[in-house]
C-alpha cells in the first residue's frame, strides 16, 4: 500500500520493475488497458478456436468430427467467450488506455478497484471454461440460457457464478469509467469538447450499469430454479418460460449496443484523422448514440416475435426497433460526409473504418428486415439471424477494435507497425468474412436453421464456402498477432508523438511510447488542439 | 466425394443462381444453391414484406456506398485534394431524418397489415395441435369443420435412414437418401402430418419438456412450442404437395435432427385418410383397455 | 504550483468517489428490484 501512496503523490519514478508488482498489482490505467487488450486478443483466439470447430463440422452434410452435444457446448462457449471475453473487456482495455489521456486525467478515478475488474476476469474465465473439462460437459443451452433447456445442464451453477463475476468486472468498469469522465476532466475540457470516443463510453457506461444487474438477477432465478425449488420458470410449478426470455433480452439488447456505441465512438476518432477534416455533426454523433441507448431498452420482445406475443406488443417493438435505423443512419450518413470534401490517405486504421463502415451497415439493412415482424416469422432462428449479427459484430464491432488497435499501437508502444503486414491483415480479413458471413445470408432464406450440427444436402455448397472463408478468416489473425507482436518488440521505425498527421486531441500531445504517468498536471486546454474544439456548431 | 465436391458445386452453381434467381423462390422446400426465401404454398406469406425491404435496403444501400467510393476516389491525398473546414449542414441533416422517417413508415404500414392477417385465427375450419418433444414432434387432431376428432395423433419423428446416416462418422452418404428425385436427409419423417388443401388451419403449438419452434418454410411462419403456453397460428395451403421444415429452435443435442413433414392433400382424400385413422383409433381402444396410452393425456 | 494543483486533484477524487457510490448503489439497486419484481413482492 505504500507504493500506492507513493504513486498518488509526485514521485515521478516509471514503472515498478518487478514482473508481479507491475502487472499483477498494478494500479496504472495504461497497464490495466495493456492487460485487458492481452486478455481480450487471448479470448479472441479461445473463441475462434470453437468457431473453427464449428466451422468444421458444417464443412459438409453428415457427422465426421463432434457429437452434436459437443457442438452446441461449441456453439455456446463461443457466444460467451467472444461476448464477454474478447468484445467487451477489448473495448474496456481501450477505454481505460485512452480516456484519462484523452480527458487529460492522470489516471482513472478510482485505480484500486481498476485493477479488481481486471483480476476478476481471468478467474471468470476459467470457471466457464472449466466446465468442458468436466464430466457433464460445458454449457450447451445456448448463450441466451433459455430454460427449461438451459436447467438440463449439469454445469449451470458454473455458468452462473462465472456470469456473476463478469457482471460484477463489467460494472465496476463502467462505474470507474463514469466516476472519471465527470470527474477528473481537465479544467477546460468541457463535456462537449470530449472526443465522441469519450462520449460513447460514458453512454456505454450507463447502459452496463442499467443491465448487467438485471442479467445477474436472471441468471440468480436459474440457479434457485435449478438447486432450491423455486419456480420463477418452470412451467409445472406455475412458472413461466417466456419470463426469462423478457429478463434476459430486456439485458441483451442494450448489451448488443454495449458491444456497438463504443465502436461508433471509435470510428469517428479514425475516419476525421484520415480525412483530415473534423467530424460532421458532432452533436448530431453525439445526440444519435443517447438515442440509440434509449431506444435499446424499448426494443428487447424483438427478439421474440416467434414466442407468441400479443399483437399490440408485436406492433410496439417492431415500431420501436424500426426507429432505431434513423439515428443509425444519421451516423452513417455523418462519415459519408465527414469523407466528402477531405484529403484522404488509406492506412490500416482508415481500411477498417471504411470496411466498418460498408459492412456495418448491410449488417444494419438485415436489422432492419428482421424487425418487420412478418417478416420475421420466417427468418427467426435461421442462419439469416446468423448472418446479420456476425456483420455487426465482427464486422462491426471487431473490425472497430482492430482499426483502434492499429490506431493507437503507435501511441502505446512507440513503434510504427508495418504497414504492408497491416494492410496484408486488413485485406485477407475483409475478403474472407465475406467468403464466411455472406453465404449465410442465402443459407437462412432457404431455410437452414441456426445452431444445428448438421443439414439437408441442399444447403451443401454455401456452408463450404463458408467454412473455407472461417478457416482463412480465423488464419488471417494469426497475421494480426504477428503485427502487434513485431511491432512492439522488434520494430525499428519509432513512432512520433503525433503519430498520424490529422491526429488532432490530448492523446497526441504526449510522448509516444505514452510515460507511466501523464497528466500529473492537468493540461492547458487549447481548443484548436482538439478533434472538436470548435463547440459554436 | 460426397455432394461437396468442389468440382461439381462450380457446375452446379450457375444453374443454381439462374434457377435460384428465377424460379427456386416458387420451390416450397430448399433447393441446392437457393438464394431467396420461398415464396411459400400458402395463402399467408411473407415473401413479398421481404422482397419490398430487401429492395429498399439494395436502394440505399447503392447510393449511401456509391456516395462513399465517390468521396474516396475524389478526395484523396495523393490526387492533391486538399480538406475543407464545414464540418456541419443543418440542411442535409434534417434531410436525411425525415426521408429515412417516411420510408420507415411505408414500410411499417406495410408490416402491420401482414401482422395483422397473420393474427387473425378466427373462422379456421380445422384444429391441430402440435406439440414439441425432445427430439419428436406430436399431432393430434382436435377438430375438423366444426366435429371433434376421434384421438387421432401419433408422434412424428426422423425417418430411420437419415437418423442412421447422421450418426457420428456412419460414413453413408447423405445424398442417397431421397424421395421423389428430393433429397431428403434430414427433412423426412416416418409419419408426416396430413392436412387438406383450400381450408384454414389452425394450430394449437405447445411444449412438451423444453422449448421448440414449429417451422415449416412453405407456411411462411414458426411459431415457438413452449411449455405451458398454448400459441396458435393459421395456414391456408393452396396445393397438395409435401412441405418440409425442422425445429427452429434450440432444444438439446439433437434439435437438429427433429424435422417437420407436412403432406397437403385434396380435401376429399384428406377425409378418407381421417376416416380411417379413426377406425383403427376405435379397433387399437379396444384391444387395448387395459393399456393407458400417454396420447390423450393432456399435456403442458 | 503543486500543492495547489493536489488540492483540486483530492477534492476531484473525493467526487470521484461519490459518483462512484451513487453508480454501485443504483447497479445494486436494479439487481434486487429485478428478483424482488418477480417474486411479485
Amino acid at each position: 500500500m505504500a507504493h500506492d501512496a507513493t504513486h498518488d503523490h509526485h514521485d515521478h519514478h516509471g514503472a515498478p520493475q518487478g514482473f508481479f508488482q507491475r502487472w499483477v498489482m498494478s494500479t496504472n490505467h495504461k497497464d490495466i488497458g495493456t492487460l485487458y487488450l492481452v486478455f481480450a486478443l487471448l479470448m479472441f483466439f479461445i473463441g475462434g478456436a470453437f468457431a473453427m470447430v464449428i466451422r468444421a463440422e458444417l464443412f459438409k452434410p453428415g457427422l465426421q468430427l463432434v457429437q452434436p452435444y459437443f457442438f452446441n457446448e461449441m456453439t455456446t462457449m463461443h457466444a460467451l467467450v467472444m461476448i464477454f471475453g474478447a468484445i467487451m473487456p477489448s473495448f474496456v482495455g481501450l477505454a481505460n488506455w485512452m480516456i484519462p489521456l484523452m480527458v487529460g486525467a492522470p489516471d482513472m478515478a478510482l485505480p484500486r478497484m481498476n485493477n479488481l475488474s481486471f483480476w476478476i476476469m481471468p478467474f471468470a474465465f476459467a470457471l466457464l471454461l472449466s466446465t468442458l473439462f468436466m464430466p457433464g460437459g460445458g454449457p450447451a443451452g445456448g448463450w441466451t440460457m433459455y430454460p427449461p433447456l438451459s436447467l438440463q445442464g449439469e454445469s449451470i451453477a458454473y455458468v452462473v457464478f462465472a456470469v456473476h463475476l463478469m457482471g460484477i468486472s463489467s460494472i465496476m468498469g463502467a462505474i470507474n469509467i463514469i466516476a472519471t469522465i465527470l470527474n477528473m476532466r481537465a479544467p477546460g475540457m468541457d463535456l462537449l469538447k470530449m472526443p465522441v470516443f469519450v462520449w460513447s463510453w460514458l453512454i456505454t457506461a450507463f447502459l452496463l450499469i442499467a443491465v448487467m444487474p438485471v442479467l445477474a438477477g436472471a441468471v440468480t432465478m436459474l440457479l434457485t430454479d435449478k438447486y432450491f425449488h423455486t419456480n420463477f420458470f418452470n412451467a409445472a410449478g406455475g412458472g413461466d418460460p417466456v419470463l426469462f426470455q423478457h429478463i434476459f433480452w430486456f439485458f441483451g439488447h442494450p448489451e448488443v449496443y454495449i458491444m456497438i456505441l463504443p465502436a461508433f465512438g471509435i470510428i469517428s476518432e479514425i475516419i476525421p484523422t484520415f480525412a483530415r477534416k473534423p467530424i460532421f455533426g458532432y452533436k448530431a454523433m453525439v445526440f444519435a448514440i443517447a438515442s440509440i441507448a434509449f431506444l435499446s431498452f424499448i426494443v428487447w420482445a424483438h427478439h421474440m416475435f416467434a414466442v407468441g406475443l400479443p399483437m399490440g406488443a408485436e406492433i410496439f417493438f417492431m415500431y420501436a426497433t424500426m426507429l432505431i435505423a434513423v439515428p443509425t443512419g444519421v451516423k452513417v450518413f455523418n462519415w459519408v460526409s465527414t469523407m466528402w470534401g477531405g484529403s484522404m490517405t488509406f492506412e490500416t486504421p482508415m481500411l477498417f473504418s471504411i470496411a466498418f463502415v460498408i459492412l456495418f451497415t448491410i449488417g444494419g439493412f438485415s436489422g432492419l428486415m428482421l424487425a418487420l415482424a412478418p417478416a420475421d416469422f420466417q427468418y427467426h432462428d435461421t442462419y439469416f439471424v446468423v448472418a446479420h449479427f456476425h456483420y455487426v459484430l465482427v464486422t462491426g464491432a471487431a473490425f472497430s477494435i482492430m482499426a483502434a488497435a492499429y490506431y493507437w499501437i503507435p501511441k502505446w508502444s512507440g513503434n510504427m507497425y508495418s504497414e504492408t503486414w497491416g494492410k496484408i491483415h486488413f485485406w485477407s480479413s475483409v475478403i474472407s468474412v465475406n467468403v464466411l458471413f455472406f453465404p449465410q445470408h442465402f443459407l437462412g432464406l432457404a431455410g437452414m436453421p441456426r445452431r444445428i450440427p448438421d443439414y439437408n444436402v441442399a444447403f451443401a455448397n454455401f456452408n463450404m464456402i463458408s467454412s473455407i472463408g472461417g478457416f482463412w478468416f480465423g488464419a488471417s489473425q494469426l497475421i494480426f498477432l504477428g503485427v502487434i507482436v513485431h511491432c512492439v518488440w522488434f520494430s525499428k521505425k519509432k513512432a512520433a508523438d503525433r503519430s498520424w498527421e490529422g491526429a488532432k486531441g490530448l492523446e497526441w500531445t504526449v510522448p509516444s511510447p505514452a510515460p507511466h504517468h501523464t497528466f500529473d498536471v492537468p493540461p492547458i486546454i487549447h481548443d484548436d488542439e482538439l478533434a472538436h474544439g470548435n463547440t459554436d456548431h | 466425394m460426397t455432394s461437396g465436391g468442389i468440382g461439381r458445386s462450380v457446375s452446379a452453381w450457375t444453374a443454381g443462381v439462374v434457377l435460384a434467381l428465377w424460379g427456386g423462390s416458387a420451390l416450397a422446400n430448399p433447393e441446392p444453391d437457393q438464394l431467396n426465401m420461398t415464396k411459400g404454398a400458402a395463402e399467408w406469406s411473407p415473401y413479398g414484406m421481404h422482397m419490398v425491404a430487401l429492395w429498399v435496403c439494395v436502394v440505399i444501400g447503392i447510393l449511401v456506398f456509391g456516395a462513399m467510393f465517390v468521396a474516396m476516389f475524389r478526395f484523396r491525398k495523393s490526387r492533391g485534394a486538399v480538406a475543407e473546414k464545414w464540418s456541419h449542414s443543418t440542411k442535409l441533416e434534417i434531410v436525411w431524418t425525415v426521408v429515412p422517417v417516411i420510408i420507415l413508415i411505408f414500410l411499417a404500414k406495410l408490416a402491420t397489415g401482414g401482422l395483422t392477417t397473420f393474427a387473425d385465427t378466427t373462422g379456421s375450419e380445422m384444429t391441430i395441435k402440435v406439440t414439441g418433444y425432445q427430439w419428436k414432434w406430436r399431432y393430434d387432431y382436435v377438430e375438423y369443420k366444426g366435429k371433434p376428432v376421434d384421438r387421432v395423433g401419433f408422434m412424428s419423428k426422423l425417418e430411420e435412414s437419415s437418423d442412421r446416416t447422421r450418426q457420428l462418422k456412419s460414413n453413408l452418404d447423405p445424398d442417397k437418401i431421397q424421395v421423389d428425385g428430393y433429397k431428403t436427409y434430414l427433412l423426412d419423417v416416418d409419419k408426416p402430418l396430413v392436412v387438406p388443401v383450400g381450408t384454414k388451419i389452425r394450430f394449437i403449438i405447445v411444449g412438451g419438456d423444453v422449448i421448440h419452434s414449429w417451422w415449416v418454410p412453405a407456411l411462411g411462419w414458426k411459431m415457438d412450442a413452449i411449455p405451458g403456453i398454448a400459441n396458435s397460428a393459421w395456414t391456408n395451403l393452396k396445393e397438395p404437395g409435401v412441405y418440409r421444415g425442422q425445429c427452429a429452435e434450440l432444444c438439446g443435442q439433437d434439435h437438429g435432427f427433429m424435422p417437420i413433414v407436412v403432406k397437403a392433400v385434396p380435401k376429399a382424400e384428406f377425409e378418407q385418410w381421417l376416416a380411417t385413422q379413426e377406425d383403427e383409433a376405435k379397433v387399437q381402444k379396444a384391444a387395448q383397455t387395459a393399456q393407458t396410452t400417454p396420447a390423450t393425456a393432456p399435456q403442458g | 504550483m503543486n500543492a495547489m494543483v493536489d488540492t483540486q486533484m483530492d477534492e476531484r477524487r473525493k467526487r470521484a468517489r461519490r459518483t462512484a457510490w451513487i453508480a454501485g448503489g443504483v447497479a445494486l439497486g436494479i439487481f434486487l428490484l429485478s428478483i424482488l419484481q418477480m417474486l411479485k413482492l
